[in-house]
């Protein structure tokens, strides 16, 4: 992993320069905002707006009503976010001949990967941790004050999701010349997971799965799988790095 | 819930989604911007109409990095 120090800084320095991190803190920490928010007031809105019998219909909304949206916008345009950061981190580069330029120094093809990965999983996770803290802040605020730890491990568990995302879209970048087959490659894989998330016995080892494990540790409840989801997504990024590097290490740039 | 009650809910959403608007707009009227397609007019919408998502859209995807 020759160079990966300055390669890395580099790719973090080009997130901020690129506007990307701002807008990607700015977007998450709008819709941590947001989820709570639409819990809370859109029974209301339908209870004003509606007939009394169907006003009558509407529940009451709930703390695990705000998790439920919070999981649900966030993971959405998370996986929005993951795809748009992945797709021509290295397929651009490729197009338009400067990975050739980059790996012409002392840098290992690896680390140039791994200094991508990295900076594009830095993302991400500085956008779920700033839609966390104000997720929890308005949850609290809005509803009740839920366990911090088990809000902070929903908040990671949302970013393992994300990563694993990302890092198809990635597989798909290093593979393909053109941002657009990387995307289309990441929309696939996320076609393909949530297929998979469907089959029952399999389906809580999927990012979807880490949803659940989220929700229960967000509300203080005990998780009916962990462990298992959590080592199954973290091999699965590693498995698809080392696919997208040793595929890359054959590529005539 | 009155308007007065909820705006300080809402003000900081309001107040992000502005700031967002506001550094795409800026970047885009950049006048060595070149964007994808080379209509500024249509990126300015998908910003302006786009809510949170268009600004998103235009600063990962609109831009045609020098």
């Amino acid at each position: 992993m020759t160079g990966l120090g300055p390669l890395l800084g580099k790719e973090l320095r080009e997130q901020w320069r690129t506007k990307r991190l701002l807008v990607v803190l700015i977007v998450f920490a709008a819709f941590g905002i947001a989820s709570p928010l639409l819990a809370k007031y859109t029974p209301e809105l339908i209870r004003a707006l509606a007939s009394d019998e169907l006003a009558n219909a509407v529940p009451p909304p709930t703390t695990a009503d705000a998790v439920d949206q919070f999981l649900k916008n966030v993971g959405q345009t998370g996986v929005l976010a993951a795809i748009l950061l992945a797709m021509g981190s290295v397929a651009l580069d490729k197009e338009r001949g400067i990975a050739a330029l980059f790996l012409t120094k002392p840098a290992s093809r690896g680390a140039y990967l791994l200094a991508k990965l990295l900076a594009i999983a830095a993302t991400l996770l500085a956008g779920t941790l700033a839609a966390t803290a104000v997720g929890y802040g308005y949850t609290g605020w809005l509803f009740e004050t839920l366990p911090v730890g088990g809000y902070a491990a929903m908040g990671l568990l949302l970013f393992l999701q994300l990563l694993v995302y990302a890092a198809l879209t990635f597989l798909g970048s290093t593979l393909a010349r053109s941002s657009l087959v990387a995307a289309a490659f990441g929309i696939a894989g996320l076609a393909l997971v949530a297929f998979i998330g469907a089959l029952p016995a399999v389906g809580s080892y999927t990012p979807g799965g880490l949803s659940e494990a989220g929700r229960a540790l967000a509300l203080g409840q005990q998780p009916e799988r962990l462990i298992g989801p959590v080592a199954t997504n973290l091999a699965t990024v590693i498995a698809i790095f080392v696919v997208a590097w040793w595929a890359f290490r054959r590529q005539e740039l | 819930m009155t308007l007065q009650e909820a705006l300080p809910l809402i003000l900081p959403l309001l107040a992000l989604q502005l700031i967002l608007i506001g550094i795409s707009l800026w970047d885009l009227t950049r006048p060595d911007r070149r964007v994808k397609g080379g209509n500024k007019w249509v990126w300015g919408l998908v910003i302006v109409f786009g809510e949170l998502i268009g600004p998103l859209v235009y600063l990962f995807v609109g831009r045609e990095e020098s």
